[in-house]
């Protein structure tokens, strides 16, 4: 009887998360009012990050200038700022590497709300909107919702020491996804140690009222490939693309670890295989999680080559027939359009440096260079439009030894290939590919790495690179029409609308969100210009 | 008997000051001993931004070698920086222990170039 009573609770209880996730539409209305706007990370469920009813284009570019600058007080690892603001209804919603969330108004920048969490995460993080919340990582090990309007937490849920922290939210179908990294959060002087064995990526949909899992998905097989010790991997740090006639959706996942080896199993030798379901792409079926398909694009990578960016979604004519496509890239450098109804890759185009990365065996007594780097390849989303995606692509090697730097485990392997990279060295390529045919329109070289993605304003496509040089490329022929210098470093990516740009500038001597805005008269000089 | 303990104490503290500094852990730093374990913690913690050479990147991360902040008679303010950060640099002070922020600091006052007194544990408290 008393089995039957918590039987009867428990179906209760799991109906209740139902019908509270059925009764919400599919589309959030904070998102479906904002279309016009930047309510999502990349701007919109397919991640097109491209605005083509923007005021800002090549005839007017140089007309933008400083509106407002918002000081940005969290500092993390990677700097204070390593997401996207979002713009929906009039408000910036942006998150610091502290986790501190703020709300400001879109003319002013002036703050609406704040609610401050001084809780240092790895990033890229970001807040996410929908159903009347803004929902968030709160800290390293915990997922949250705030009130839209006041800033107010409605509830935190425990990822049980998953890290997070790194993963902007999208809301969806009643439902919001979040996801936690390969690793562990908090442990000694380290609150965030990535790559501890036994440790994966998982993928969760939420209920956006109360934070229960409606479910979740281990991005590793069970078992970790013969060596739960030590074997880990699959990340998911960017959101999904959405199909929101179907709802399903589309993830790419991270890396493989230990890389490239440990002195014990030297060549990735304690994980072979192909390592499913690592620097893969995934279509999950929204409302169950249930895997329809799966494309791992790089099978059993040493290096550290993520496929992890947002997939982006559309419909081209290929031969004559419609076919609607997920585009996916990463660290592996590589962009790879795939069939999203049966998971076929259709083509696969290499951009930027590559080096060594197909190699499956190297020397563990002297260092090979390996392009892309860890830091390398398609770091940050893409954008798309008119049957062009635009990548930027990092040339950036990293020295990889056999047996990870003579580490012993999987985290101890991270900083010893990381820290001996030479970020000042990198440069990049920004290229423009035809979504049907795969073929690269053109192609321009920028002399430091960026890490801010693409994004598309009319006939413009905007990068940034980390020392702070804000690019606008003519999306005809990658010809550089317009450059500022900002006052900081950049590794976050920006949000447009209407006649503003919003970028974040988390590196330097003091961190800014920084509103440029199109004015009646030229703006700020290019550093060109100013150096004259 | 009272003189002969205060010329033990007297011989310890000489001991101390000319061989390195001695902790509740009862380990001795040498200071070339707390150079050698500060490479360990920069490579880990710092390089990613100021670079293995220590030559920083123009615009965003500052150059180490052969910067006059980092090796000043007095270590007080590139200790302050390691420890409470400044602009979009974190603070290490509850990410590293005592030991390895002396060892860190110590690193970068006395490598690419740079000759400077080491930093004893005692002194990031």
């Amino acid at each position: 009887m008393r089995i039957v009573s918590l039987l009867l609770f428990i179906i209760i209880v799991f109906s209740n998360v139902e019908a509270q996730s059925e009764d919400l539409p599919a589309i959030p209305p904070e998102i479906e009012q904002a279309s016009n706007e930047w309510p999502l990370a990349n701007r919109d469920y397919a991640n097109t990050r491209a605005v083509l009813d923007a005021e800002i284009s090549s005839e007017t570019v140089d007309m933008l200038d400083v509106a407002w600058t918002f000081d940005i007080p969290g500092i993390g690892a990677w700097g204070a700022a390593a997401t996207t603001p979002l713009i929906a209804n009039g408000v910036v919603y942006f998150q610091d590497l502290q986790s501190n969330v703020f709300a400001l108004d879109f003319e002013t920048g002036e703050i609406i709300w704040e609610q401050m969490y001084e809780r240092g995460v790895l990033g890229p993080n970001g807040p996410g909107i929908g159903y009347g919340r803004v929902f968030i990582s709160s800290n390293i090990d915990h997922f949250a919702a705030l009130d839209i309007n006041t800033g107010e937490e409605l509830w935190s849920v425990s990822t049980d020491g998953r890290p997070t922290g790194a993963f902007q939210p999208y809301a969806f179908g009643g439902h919001v996804y979040l996801t936690t990294q390969a690793g562990v959060a908090g442990e000694g002087e380290q609150n965030y140690v990535g790559y501890r064995g036994g440790t994966s990526g998982h993928i969760y949909a939420l209920n956006p009222e109360n934070g229960e899992t409606v479910w979740e998905f281990q991005t590793v097989e069970e078992g970790f490939w013969g060596n739960p010790e030590l074997n880990s991997g699959g990340g998911v740090w960017y959101p999904p693309g959405i199909d929101v006639e179907t709802g399903v959706t589309y993830w790419g996942t991270g890396n493989p670890a230990p890389f490239a080896g440990t002195v014990d199993y030297p060549n990735a030798s304690s994980r072979p295989g192909d390592n499913l379901y690592t620097n893969s792409m995934l279509a999950l079926d929204g409302q169950s999680g249930e895997l329809l398909w799966y494309n791992q694009v790089k099978p059993h990578d040493l290096f550290d080559l993520d496929f992890h960016i947002s997939p982006i979604l559309t419909t081209v004519d290929i031969d004559g027939e419609a076919r609607n496509i997920a585009i996916g890239s990463g660290k592996l450098g590589r962009v790879v359009v795939i069939d999203r109804e049966t998971g076929e890759t259709i083509w696969d185009r290499p951009v930027g440096i590559h080096q060594n990365d197909e190699r499956q065996e190297i020397p563990a007594d002297e260092p090979t260079i390996v392009y892309p780097g860890q830091l390398g390849g398609v770091e940050n989303p893409m954008a798309l439009a008119d049957d062009t995606v635009y990548a930027v692509a990092v040339n950036l090697g990293t020295p990889h030894t056999a047996t990870g730097w003579d580490a012993e485990t999987g985290p101890e392997s991270v900083p010893r290939s990381e820290g001996r990279m030479h970020q000042r060295e990198g440069t990049s390529d920004v290229v423009a590919i035809d979504t049907i045919t795969g073929e690269i329109l053109w192609e321009t070289a920028l002399s430091t790495a960026s890490f801010s993605g693409t994004t598309v304003v009319n006939d413009l496509v905007f990068v940034a690179t980390l020392d702070g040089i804000i690019y606008a490329l003519s999306r005809e022929n990658g010809e550089i029409v317009w450059e500022y210098a900002a006052p900081g470093g950049i590794n976050g990516l920006p949000a447009v609308t209407e006649d503003t740009i919003l970028f974040p500038i988390g590196i330097g001597s003091n961190p800014v969100l920084l509103a440029l805005r199109l004015t009646d008269q030229q703006g700020t000089p290019t550093p060109e210009e100013s150096e004259g | 008997m009272r003189i002969m303990w205060l010329s033990g104490l007297l011989m310890l503290l000489l001991m101390t000051a000319c061989a390195g500094e001695t902790f509740d852990t009862g380990f001795v730093h040498e200071p070339n001993d707390l150079i050698q374990s500060g490479e360990t913690v920069y490579l880990r913690n710092c390089s990613r931004c100021h670079q293995l050479d220590g030559e920083g990147f123009p615009r965003i991360y500052p150059n180490l070698a052969g910067n006059p902040l980092v090796t000043l008679h007095d270590p007080a303010p590139i200790i302050d920086i390691v420890l409470n950060g400044q602009g979009s640099m974190p603070g290490f002070k509850n990410a590293l222990s005592d030991e390895n922020l002396a060892a860190v600091i110590s690193y970068i006052r006395n490598t690419w170039g740079n000759e400077a007194s080491t930093v004893f544990p005692k002194q990031t408290r």
